[in-house]
């Protein structure tokens, strides 16, 4: 009971959050220079790490198609089977969940450590918002650059598969030809769909956990930890959520299934 | 004038403050003195609205301190200046920006040349050298921010400056310097101060008058030459510790 109180607690306040940003950027309170700023500090930090798991998330995923479909002799449908299942599902999840440590806990601790150290009630003194000032220009450069890595790190996975289907013996431009046979146009409508929700997960969760936090060094902790789970869960859930949306609609226009 | 009526705040079991009553007429320099934990800061916060009180009231003015009424809290806000127990600066912009902060948030000056000087007016206040204005918080000393901090608060000139702690962490010389600093800004700007410490021989020096804060009460309300007089316990252990 008390742990489902809290629940609806936090996802109510994390949705009026969301929506308290939303209104201040309707009335054009985005410091846009200060985004662009936190995208480089946050985002383009990210990007090396990126390319590195896209790569080699494509590259797993080859592996896997490609043990499946050897004992039908269907080697020659890697690349749009191995593609398919990486852009639809497992790329946006796995490349989510590492930003969501490395942009999402940053940003959570940093925002825990401001509010912690008093610098957000030394704001609200000095006569400003803090939600305006330091929340604003953060959310934004976290659901952009995330979104943008997200983005990154999927056609990284599909060099990445490219590359093994290579190193096994399938040859690449086999396994190229083959991946607009299989990938629909709605696969990578629904990948992309993804990757800017998980964006916009990553930032809300972050900024709300880091922004709400109370109590010291113990309290900072806390805001991290509970924004990594938080972060995780929901990632899961959209992406179930999401999955069954995107089949029930496949099927309502009857657009086929990869 | 600031006025404290019946003021109480608990925190979970933690009875913090107890129907806590005085006011601060101004250009007073009034020091609460307590030990770490009885409630200082928590009281503090009361009055520029960073806590809500359990029951009770605060009025800064003629205005009552009230988190719901935004317009009249901003009011109250514009007029006080706290400065925190921690230096609370902004650790990702310069000491600069940190000062000139509540200027350009309340566009009390829009001009650059003149938030210059203003900024370098109050650095020489709190006894640091402009040279400083483009580091960073993390590259100054503990003291140093604090100075800083104080600087911040003082740019923008309020009327009723709150102190939490300001000498704790300083070294000798600047607590010196920063007494003399309040006792001028009491004397010639007739702005009133309210300190909480537990720096007795600050309060000593500089309070026109002092109170003393135990379990949630004041047991002591009177000028420095009566606190050095009193009978009452706590009082007397202070001055003793000294
Ligand atoms: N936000 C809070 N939540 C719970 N307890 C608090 C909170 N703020 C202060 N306290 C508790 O209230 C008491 C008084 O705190 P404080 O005013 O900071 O003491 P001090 O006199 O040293 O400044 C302490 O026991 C502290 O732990
Ligand atoms: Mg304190």
């Amino acid at each position: 009971m008390e742990a489902s109180r809290k629940l609806v607690r936090t996802f109510g306040g994390m949705i009026l959050f969301s929506l308290e940003c939303l209104v201040l950027t309707f009335q054009n309170k985005t410091k846009w220079n200060q985004v662009v700023e936190q995208i480089f500090q946050v985002g383009v930090r990210s990007l090396g790490m990126t390319i590195t798991a896209g790569l080699f998330v494509g590259a797993i995923m080859a592996i896997q198609i490609d043990l499946q479909l050897k004992d039908f002799g269907a080697e020659a449908f890697l690349g749009g089977l191995s593609t398919s299942a990486t852009l639809r599902n497992v790329g946006p999840v796995l490349i989510a969940f590492l930003l969501s440590g490395k942009v999402g806990a940053y940003t959570s601790a940093e925002l825990a450590t401001m509010g912690v150290t008093e610098q957000l009630n030394a704001i609200r003194l000095l006569g400003a918002n803090p939600i305006e000032y330091i929340i604003l220009p953060r959310i934004w450069a976290v659901v952009i650059s995330s979104f943008l890595l997200l983005i990154v790190g999927l056609m990284m996975t599909i060099f990445g598969g490219v590359m093994f289907a290579e190193i096994i013996g399938v040859n690449a431009l086999n396994y190229i030809y083959n991946i607009p046979s299989i990938v629909t146009g709605w696969s990578i409508a629904l990948s992309v769909v993804k990757s800017f929700l998980f964006g916009v997960l990553i930032a809300v969760v972050s900024c709300y956990k880091g922004y709400y936090a109370r109590g010291g060094s113990v309290g900072v902790g806390a805001a991290v930890q509970s924004c990594s789970v938080t972060n995780l869960m929901l990632i899961i859930l959209f992406d179930f959520l999401l999955s069954m949306a995107s089949s029930t609609l496949q099927d309502l226009f009857n657009v086929g299934y990869l | 004038m600031i006025v404290i009526e019946k003021l109480s705040k608990s925190f979970t079991n933690l009875k913090v403050l107890n129907e806590i009553s005085f006011s601060v007429p101004s250009g007073e320099c009034l020091f609460v003195l307590g030990k770490s934990g009885v409630g200082k800061s928590v009281l503090l916060k009361h009055i520029v609205g960073l806590e809500t009180p359990d029951s009770g009231s605060v009025i800064v003015g003629n205005k009552k301190v009230d988190v719901s009424d935004i317009v009249i809290l901003s009011q109250i806000r514009k007029q006080c200046g706290l400065v925190f127990q921690f230096p609370a600066l902004l650790d990702s912009v310069t000491v600069f920006e940190n000062i000139s902060f509540g200027l350009r948030a309340r566009g009390l000056l829009k001009n650059s040349k003149e938030i210059e000087i203003r900024v370098k007016e109050k650095l020489s206040l709190v006894g640091l050298d402009e040279s400083i204005v483009e580091k960073y918080p993390s590259q100054l000393s503990y003291g140093t921010q604090k100075r800083v901090s104080i600087a911040r608060t003082l740019a923008v000139e309020p009327e009723y400056l709150l102190f939490d702690e300001p000498t704790t962490g300083m070294d000798p010389i600047a607590t010196t310097g920063l007494n003399q600093l309040i006792k001028k800004l009491t004397a010639q700007l007739k702005i009133t101060t309210v300190v909480v410490s537990h720096d007795i021989k600050s309060a000593l020096a500089v309070a026109d008058r002092i109170i003393l804060l135990e379990n949630g009460k004041i047991v002591f309300d009177g000028t420095p030459e009566k606190f050095k007089s009193t009978t009452v316990k706590l009082a007397q252990e202070f001055q003793m510790g000294f």
